[in-house]
């Protein structure tokens, strides 16, 4: 849930700033529909958006990401992956995906692998918690968790506010880039029960 | 003499914009374009990554040899950056 957060913007400005967001969204809607993007709810300061993998068949809703523009854009967008269905905040544990980006591994992180071996890559996942009963949170510029976190004190909002970092369909973007876009298929799992025997004919 | 100039429709962070540009000349020219007619400023232009159908595009590459329809219209945006290891 979302700490409750004393508006200090003019209320006015934060909404024309979210009606902007929406409106530009609405103008583009079939290309965003194209890449399985559509908007389940927009009320001030509230977005929730579905995205789901178009590109496999049959096609997935994958998740939702529920968007709160309150106090924007003083402060960046509250941002969290949430049920597509339900708009309720996944759990980690419960995840549809975390959001693995690939980033350059340490050299000779594999175990017995001298050092200087060429950089390896690793799946670091952008959406960090501190449990798996916890919401997680994106951890990217331009996302109001990421900035509120002790750990990020030296990148404020304020030098990432006027590239466009806190926008909906840039967000967006890097959701469906690290979430959605990479499905390619579906994981399946078969449970074989044997139930009788086969038989031939009864004799006479 | 053809005009050899072509009009190309960006969208940065959502925003629409048409970006003028020379059809023999790096993608990568579009981008500083395209963020100043939207007042998107604050990140270079390193920082930013045009995208067509989902897919990202090189920058480096021409702009006649991606062979966009009139209709075209590219994603300009903010890569993820530095994040994922709170």
């Amino acid at each position: 849930m979302v700490e409750a957060h004393r508006q200090v913007t003019d209320p006015r400005v934060s909404r024309a700033k979210f009606e902007r967001e929406i409106r530009e969204f609405r103008r583009l809607a079939g290309s965003y529909r194209e890449r399985g993007w559509f908007l389940a709810e927009a009320t001030f300061p509230v977005v929730v958006a579905v995205l789901a993998a178009h590109q496999v068949k049959p096609s997935s809703l994958v998740l939702g990401v529920r968007f709160d523009y309150a106090d924007y854009d003083f402060r960046p967008p509250s941002v969290q992956i949430v049920d597509p269905f339900t708009a309720v905040p996944y759990a980690t544990r419960d995840l549809p995906t975390n959001l693995p980006r690939a980033v350059p591994g340490a050299p000779g992180q594999i175990a017995g692998v001298p050092e200087g071996f060429p950089v390896t890559r690793v799946a670091q996942p952008l959406l960090q918690s501190y449990g798996p009963e916890e919401v997680p949170f994106l951890c990217i510029p331009g996302v109001r968790e990421y900035h509120d976190h002790p750990g990020h004190s030296g990148d404020a909002w304020e030098l990432h506010r006027r590239s466009g970092a806190g926008r909906l369909v840039r967000l967006l973007e890097v959701i469906d880039r690290y979430g959605t876009a990479p499905i390619t298929g579906y994981n399946v799992q078969l449970q074989v029960k044997i139930t009788g025997f086969q038989a031939a004919e009864a004799p006479e | 003499m053809p005009d050899p100039q072509i009009d190309i429709t960006v969208i940065v962070n959502g925003q629409p914009t048409v970006v003028r540009a020379n059809p023999n000349a790096p993608l990568l020219t579009v981008v500083p374009k395209a963020l100043e007619q939207t007042h998107t400023t604050g990140q270079p232009p390193e920082n930013w990554e045009l995208n067509y159908e989902g897919k990202v595009l090189d920058p480096a590459q021409k702009i006649e040899s991606f062979h966009f329809p009139a209709d075209a219209k590219l994603f300009l945006n903010l890569k993820a950056g530095i994040g994922g290891g709170a």
